[in-house]
């Protein structure tokens, strides 16, 4: 199962070469173009995907967040900070192209829609997240793991009661847009499939590069460290 | 059995030394007194548009204030070396964190019933369709900031830098028993008591509280230590 995954991870690179300019190519040539909002609708196969992406890399961040705090696993530690910095970037992207799409399409850059508010506190929820490793610098390797799992946990559990809560906000207010009832052609959903596939590749691609820069940077340090005794020792 | 009394006695030393110092407590009343007093001019208090901003500003008097001193309630304990002999009880790393929260929750209680008073006057605002709901809304909302914001103030009394972190970590978690909080007290400002979003939130906050106070009591063995 490992090594299967190692060799895939091998050809990822390529792999994603390929993929990324066919659902480019794809998204503008083959997907047919909405009849309302037109060619901007073309943004939607993007988003969704980024949105998948950003939320799995959260639940990412949980699981190998629940693994560390079971075994102390160095290695898990690295996967959550990787997955919640590409997670971050990822909601930067849902935030700025459902911003873009949300101006055309419904006339205002930002509505008080469950999901769109959801995203935003998530991206604050994890900024914090990245905000508490840089202010965990300089304190012990395995305080700072801790920590930060704590707060991936933390952060991840209180996802659901933000949906909810601002779902059931202001009930008053009607909802002003639903995407999911809008009926999608089958070619956009071909579309759809494929460019969250293509997205959910890159994701895996940039955290194991970022990972294996974290294993690097740590054995660095140990490296560092023992170079440092040496010297110290040495008459 | 034993372990509640331990936890009781925990209780007691954070009020004792709350009787004696008054730190915290004075510091939390007069931070909400000022906040309310600053709302109350920045705010123009009319009646008409009452229940639309009144409910935030209560709640958010108090929010600022619970900021404030949730990280000095534990880093008071690092002082004299008093978190070694507090981690030497006879009790649970999850009872330790428990007690604080319990300790934390009786302190807010008191900002809440001081401050109350003083903010109705100040505005104008004493929630006449149902002035007794005012009761259940308080104990839930308090017992939420005192859960979830001990849980952070012990993570984020780790770092070095606790003051900028607490909030930066704390309110994007806070935000639905915030809303909770708002849509209640809000209902408690129409003429007509408004039963179904009064009884539906009062659940929502009681479920935040329960799910909290559960993470609290998993995570408090990693965070509970020197």
């Amino acid at each position: 199962m490992l090594d299967s995954l190692k060799q895939l991870e091998k050809y990822l690179f390529y792999i994603l070469g390929i993929i990324i300019p066919l659902s480019i190519l794809a998204v503008f040539q083959y997907a047919p173009q909405e009849r309302v909002m037109g060619d901007v609708q073309r943004i939607f196969y993007y988003h969704v995907g980024s949105a998948w992406v950003g939320f799995f890399a959260f639940f990412i961040v949980f699981i190998a967040s629940i693994l560390y705090l079971r075994n102390k696993e160095p290695g898990c530690h690295r996967i959550s900070l990787a997955s919640a910095e590409i997670g971050v970037l990822f909601t930067t992207i849902v935030l700025g192209s459902g911003m873009l799409w949300g101006r055309s399409a419904w006339n205002t850059w930002w509505t008080w829609d469950p999901r769109l508010t959801t995203s935003l506190i998530l991206w604050l929820m994890y900024l914090g997240y990245l905000f508490l490793r840089l202010a965990l610098q300089g304190e012990e390797n395995e305080k700072q793991q801790r920590l930060a799992a704590v707060f991936g946990i933390i952060a991840f559990v209180n996802v659901p009661l933000v949906f909810f809560s601002i779902r059931w906000w202001r009930t008053i207010h009607p909802v002003v847009i639903e995407i999911g009832g809008t009926g999608l052609s089958p070619r956009m959903i071909q579309v759809l499939i494929f460019s969250v596939l293509a997205i959910s590749m890159l994701y895996l691609q940039l955290v194991s590069l970022r990972i294996k820069q974290l294993k690097n940077k740590d054995r660095l340090e140990k490296i560092q460290n023992i170079l440092r005794r040496k010297e110290g020792m040495a008459p | 059995m034993k372990m509640l009394k331990t936890a009781a006695l925990l209780i007691k030393k954070d009020i004792q030394l709350e009787k004696n110092t008054g730190q915290l407590s004075g510091s939390i009343l007069l931070f909400a007194l000022l906040a309310g007093t600053i709302f109350s001019m920045a705010f123009l208090p009319g009646q008409d548009q009452l229940s639309n901003f009144f409910p935030g500003i209560y709640w958010f008097t108090q929010i600022f204030a619970v900021m404030l001193v949730l990280n000095r309630s534990f880093i008071r304990d690092t002082e004299n070396s008093c978190q070694t002999a507090i981690l030497m009880a006879p009790i649970t790393r999850e009872m330790l964190l428990l007690a604080r929260i319990f300790a934390n929750y009786l302190l807010f209680l008191l900002l809440t019933a001081i401050i109350s008073p003083v903010l109705f006057i100040l505005f104008d605002a004493f929630p006449v369709s149902g002035p007794l709901w005012l009761l259940p809304i308080v104990l839930l909302v308090n017992y939420g900031l005192a859960a979830t914001g001990s849980l952070l103030a012990a993570l984020a009394t780790s770092t070095r830098i606790s003051d900028i972190l607490l909030p930066v970590l704390l309110l994007p978690i806070l935000i639905p028993l915030i809303l909770a909080a708002i849509e209640t007290t809000r209902a408690l400002y129409f003429s007509q008591l408004d039963y179904d979003q009064l009884f539906f939130w009062l659940l929502f906050m009681l479920i935040y509280n329960i799910i909290s106070t559960l993470i609290s009591y998993l995570l408090a063995p990693y965070l509970m230590t020197e």
